[in-house]
């Protein structure tokens, strides 16, 4: 093997282990969101061992532990990197995984089998658990804290991914108290899904995206800097009292109609620029990559993001349109782009960039790796058509023509959701485990290949 | 500029946009408190709870958030009377055997609770969502075919044999086969739709609210079922 990127730090190996729970429970989340789409076509299926809302629940709360892994993972890699430390602590950042791992499988075991629930979507693990993910996300502060803190190194980087995990913990604690007003209840839920997913998530995914680049195409760190802040400060700017366009129909004052339709139109912009600023990047490297799955994964986030978040998004933020999309097949569609965009794809950029490092080596086989990234993102554009023709259905005969809610549901929008089914199944679900299978892979030698001599 | 001065601009600005957001929360949160949400009483807590502890949101919306699932419940007092409602969560498939809706096996106290609950946020003001459909059918002399399916009438009946369920009486001939020994006179199908258990106080069949244009239609549709 001739001579390749190594890691500086060992302890950024504690990323693996994240990475490998991630990537477990993100295949498990396909699986739960296959059943409850067949439960749209075959609306018996499993209706009593796994009722729509326990499957529902299970595959929200999946996406939410997978990503949120992932982004760890990533974090844990990139922080001694950017500090030029060691990690602060990593017997602490294997505890974290396991209190973190222990409340995502207490609360669903808690679901599944005790039917134990706190009920609002996304927030579901019933109590204590919640405190486990408190703890959990207290411990990943502590650790790298410490660690930016003892190496006296805030770079833009770390400066935005702290403060965007910082801020995500401090927002969980929304979800701690129970509110007897439904109104208030979910006033405050919205600080707690809209302030992660659209402030500081977006802080972490910006970080770790401006990292990556920086890794991968040696753009200059300075100007990259610069740009982050830019890009998160214009996402915050939007972001923040955009969480209006959440606060249109839920008891909330009417003002909240135009505060949210002016800054949530704004939203899109700070995206589009984060998809120009990766693709200008991307171009000015001369050679050709030598990861090319990352490579994908890297050009796939800028533009699922933009348009999954951004185009998606801005399509139904405006209250004389979110009037009658708001509560429809519509919102699946944006969210399930959203997500894939904007998170998924980035994690997977992570991971195929950091993997190789962890081994010691330049390259991957790629055959398999980009087949995943194909399958899932071919199957994934498809889902959400299918998603968007079965939102705009509803809305259409339920909401402008006053058809029955149920009629709708089975005799129309279900058509349209076996084909997010059948997409689901023939090509996100192959791709998604050609993935989890091309992860454990690479960590055998025989599947990496060293760089020409 | 100079990324220190950036990083500036990042923070004061987030700091100075959270702070219009807090400001904007107190008052919002008074004004929800104050008035635009109905007095809170124990048994609408109590029925939040049981709302809550069976995660009933994830099938159905609420303010129009959860799944998609089944219907939105945020003005379900609307179309459903108290009476029935209470019969359905008590269990679903004594109403309806062709349900998917799973018995909760509710104790009574929970039945009693989570139709105070839904009284409750039918009381919310939601600055008129969700809106009233686009399609005034009740206002057309054609109408009442659409108006049977507006209502989910055939969420219970059928017509010519079609529909997904077989719950209530085949309506395909109304017009000229009485059903059960009552009136198919179009005045007492009025008066039926306007209560049924007035008529007939054994019937499953809810008391779905109609606007006068609207029953009218409806009348008019199935007397014309030959």
């Amino acid at each position: 093997m001739t001579t390749v990127p190594q890691i500086k730090h060992p302890s950024q190996r504690v990323a693996y282990a994240f990475f490998a729970a991630s990537a477990i429970l993100f295949l498990l989340q396909v699986l739960f969101g296959l059943i409850i789409a067949a439960q749209y076509v075959w609306p018996t299926l499993l209706m009593n061992e796994l009722p729509f809302n326990v499957g529902r629940a299970t595959h929200l709360n999946l996406l939410t532990f997978w990503a949120l892994l992932g982004l760890m993972g990533a974090t844990y890699y990139l922080v001694p990197d950017e500090t030029d430390s060691e990690l602060f602590s990593v017997p602490l950042a294997y505890v974290q995984l396991g209190v973190m791992l222990l409340a995502g499988v207490g609360a669903l075991a808690s679901l599944w089998f005790f039917g134990l629930s706190r009920g609002k979507p996304f927030t579901e693990a019933a109590m204590p658990w919640p405190w486990f993910i408190a703890l959990g996300a207290v411990l990943f502060l502590v650790n790298v804290g410490a660690t930016i803190i003892r190496a006296r190194r805030w770079t833009a980087i770390t400066v935005v991914l702290f403060g965007g995990m910082a801020g995500l913990s401090v927002l969980y604690l929304t979800n701690l108290p129970f509110f007897a007003n439904l109104a208030v209840d979910y006033y405050w839920w919205w600080w707690l899904i809209h302030l992660w997913v659209e402030g500081t998530w977006e802080l972490v995914a910006a970080a770790i995206m401006a990292y990556l680049l920086i890794t991968l195409t040696g753009v200059e760190r300075a100007k990259m800097h610069r740009w982050l802040y830019v890009e998160v400060s214009l996402v915050l700017f939007t972001g923040i009292i955009g969480i209006g366009h959440h606060y249109y129909w839920i008891g909330t004052p009417r003002y909240w109609l135009l505060w949210g339709a002016l800054f949530s139109a704004f939203e899109p912009i700070p995206i589009a620029l984060m998809a120009w600023d990766a693709f200008a990047s991307m171009k000015r490297r001369g050679a050709a990559p030598t990861n090319r799955v990352a490579w994908y994964w890297l050009g796939g986030t800028a533009i699922g993001h933009l348009l999954g978040a951004g185009v998606w998004g801005f399509a139904m933020t405006l209250p004389q349109i979110n009037k009658w999309t708001h509560g429809t097949q519509l919102t699946a569609s944006h969210g399930h782009f959203a997500f894939y965009g904007a998170f998924a794809m980035l994690v997977l950029a992570a991971v195929y960039t950091v993997l190789p490092r962890l081994r010691g080596v330049e390259r991957v086989r790629e055959r398999r790796g980009l087949w995943a990234f194909w399958l899932m993102t071919a199957g994934m554009l498809a889902m959400v058509l299918a998603f968007t023709i079965a939102g705009v259905v509803q809305v259409y005969l339920n909401r402008m023509i006053g058809i029955d809610f149920m009629t709708v549901r089975t005799q129309y929008v279900g058509f349209w959701m076996f084909w997010v089914w059948l997409f689901g199944l023939l090509m996100f679900l192959p791709g998604c485990a050609l993935y989890v299978r091309d992860f454990f892979a690479l960590t055998r030698k025989v599947n990496l290949q060293p760089l020409p001599s | 500029m100079s990324e220190k001065s950036l990083r500036n601009i990042f923070i004061v600005g987030t700091v100075l946009f959270l702070g219009v957001l807090v400001v904007m929360s107190r008052d919002s949160l008074s004004q929800i408190v104050m008035g635009r949400t109905p007095a809170l009483s124990a048994d609408v807590v109590a029925g939040k709870r049981v709302w809550q502890g069976k995660n009933c949101n994830d099938c159905h919306t609420i303010l129009g958030i959860g799944g998609y699932y089944a219907p939105d419940l945020t003005k379900v007092v609307e179309r459903r009377d108290p009476v029935w409602l209470a019969n359905w969560l008590g269990n679903p498939q004594a109403v309806n055997p062709a349900t998917t809706m799973p018995n909760q096996r509710l104790a009574a106290a929970d039945v009693t609770s989570l139709v105070a609950f839904f009284k409750w946020v039918g009381g919310i003001n939601t600055n008129d969502w969700p809106p009233q459909p686009r399609l005034n059918a009740g206002a057309d002399t054609s109408g009442g075919a659409v108006v049977f399916q507006q209502k989910g009438c055939t969420a219970c009946h059928q017509i010519g044999g079609k529909g997904p369920a077989k719950m209530g009486p085949d309506l395909s001939r109304i017009g000229s086969t009485p059903y059960d020994g009552l009136s198919n006179s179009a005045e007492f199908l009025a008066k039926w739709l306007e209560n049924p258990q007035a008529q007939k106080s054994s019937t499953l069949m809810p008391r779905i609210p109609l606007t006068t244009t609207e029953r009218d239609a409806l009348v008019r549709y199935l007397t014309s079922l030959k």
